[in-house]
């Protein structure tokens, strides 16, 4: 339990350092950290209780980062790209591309794919994870939106009516 | 109106939308901000095509004594700037709903576009904390962070400089990686008890391209085929160049005898 925290605070570290080279505004970067520790945290818990394989980690993680974006960009009124950015990079395989260019100095060509796919995988997983997420608070948007409107409509004739 | 007048509205729009482009919004933002700009003042009808490397604006003023006008912005070099995005993403929205004029608005995006959020000592020092970080979560020790840290920072002072000049991106990133390895070589030869692959991982991660990635994803899901696929191979190509960048220094300490 305690390497999970650890984890975590490690990636909020990190993600609080990117918000720096991405001039992240000052205000954000305590959230952004948040939103990148969470999602790493989560990631480690899956993996270390062999929950589940790491692409569907990294999914789950990617989805986390997605929905807390677009909480946090609702709550603080700002683009939820600001959050998404910085929330994202912890999950993204750099660590796998290193792998494959080793295998690859070491002529090792089996490895060399292998750590390819997974580095291909993992990038997938990130963006569906993001994805399904987009595609899930977009459609409830327009749906919220549209029973407000229908119930303000009815409201109003309701009100003609009497 | 007259058609001096819609110019300025449209060069107003393309300034606007470079900024957001140049620093890296998706394509749906720039799109939307460009139009709503435009509509803000008294544009009937806007077209908008944009990619990564270039803005394509038509407006229409909407009555038959003007003529339409067309513009194309080329763009070059593209950094992550999120405070200037979400600056010209709220002017946008304030632009629309008060009264500015053309010339007021052109003077607050040039303001904009100028700003410095972070000095760069900052974001070298941003740079070694990301190294250090990542380096511990991918099972480095405490010497190793230390390592990493100036690994990170030294790299990121290359990196900063090296952008000063307009040098292709490729090559940036091999090098900025290349001098990252070399150092966590060097350093991990002389220090005992420490192995250079968490400190390589972790001042990797400074310039993995995550921006890319993200917003090729969010291209792709609204809509803008182009610009996904164009952002998907800039991710690519970057992964390679950064991947190029250390293989090649292993490869090299591996040859002279160095043993890892």
């Amino acid at each position: 339990m305690s390497e999970i925290i650890i984890q975590t605070l490690l990636a909020a570290g990190g993600t609080m350092g990117f918000c720096v080279l991405f001039h992240v505004p000052i205000r954000h970067i305590p959230v952004c950290g948040i939103i990148g520790g969470c999602a790493w945290g989560l990631y480690q818990l899956i993996i270390l209780n062999n929950a589940s394989s790491p692409v569907m980690a990294t999914f789950m993680a990617a989805a986390l980062v997605g929905l807390l974006s677009d909480l946090a960009s609702r709550i603080i009124k700002e683009a939820a790209t600001i959050f998404i950015i910085p929330g994202i990079l912890p999950l993204v395989p750099g660590a796998y591309i290193f792998y494959a260019m080793q295998a690859l100095v070491r002529n090792d060509m089996m490895d060399t794919s292998t750590y390819l796919t997974d580095t291909i995988k993992l990038a997938a997983a990130i963006a569906l994870g993001l994805l399904a997420v987009g595609a899930v608070t977009k459609s409830l948007r327009e749906i919220t939106k549209k029973t407000a409107d229908a119930v303000l409509e009815s409201v109003e004739t309701f009100k003609d009516n009497k | 109106m007259d058609s001096n007048y819609n110019k300025k509205v449209l060069m107003l729009a393309v300034y606007a939308g470079e900024i957001m482009m140049k620093n890296g919004a998706e394509i749906y933002r720039v799109e939307d901000t460009i139009v709503r700009m435009c509509s803000a003042c008294g544009i009937k009808s806007t077209e908008v095509f944009s990619t990564p490397t270039g803005i394509f604006i038509s407006i229409d003023p909407g009555d038959d004594s003007q003529e339409a006008q067309t513009y194309i912005k080329r763009m070059r070099g593209l950094t992550t700037d999120m405070g200037k995005i979400s600056l010209v993403n709220n002017f946008s929205r304030r632009f629309t709903s008060d009264d500015t004029s053309v010339e007021e608005a052109m003077a607050i995006l040039r303001k904009i576009d100028g700003k410095r959020t972070y000095h760069t000592q900052i974001r070298i020092m941003a740079a070694a904390l990301v190294a250090m970080c990542f380096c511990v979560i991918f099972g480095g020790g405490f010497p190793d962070a230390l390592i990493a840290c100036v690994a990170g920072g030294a790299s990121y002072t290359i990196s900063a400089y090296l952008s000063k000049y307009e040098i292709n991106y490729f090559i940036h990133g091999f090098l900025c990686c290349a001098a990252a390895s070399i150092i966590a070589l060097l350093l991990c030869g002389v220090v005992p008890n420490t192995s250079y692959q968490p400190i390589i991982i972790g001042t990797l991660m400074i310039y993995v391209p995550g921006v890319a990635i993200t917003n090729s994803i969010r291209d792709f899901l609204s809509g803008d085929m182009l610009s996904g696929l164009a952002r998907m191979a800039d991710a690519v190509i970057t992964a390679a160049s950064l991947a190029a960048g250390a293989g090649i220094v292993i490869q090299i300490w591996t040859m002279t005898g160095g043993g890892i």
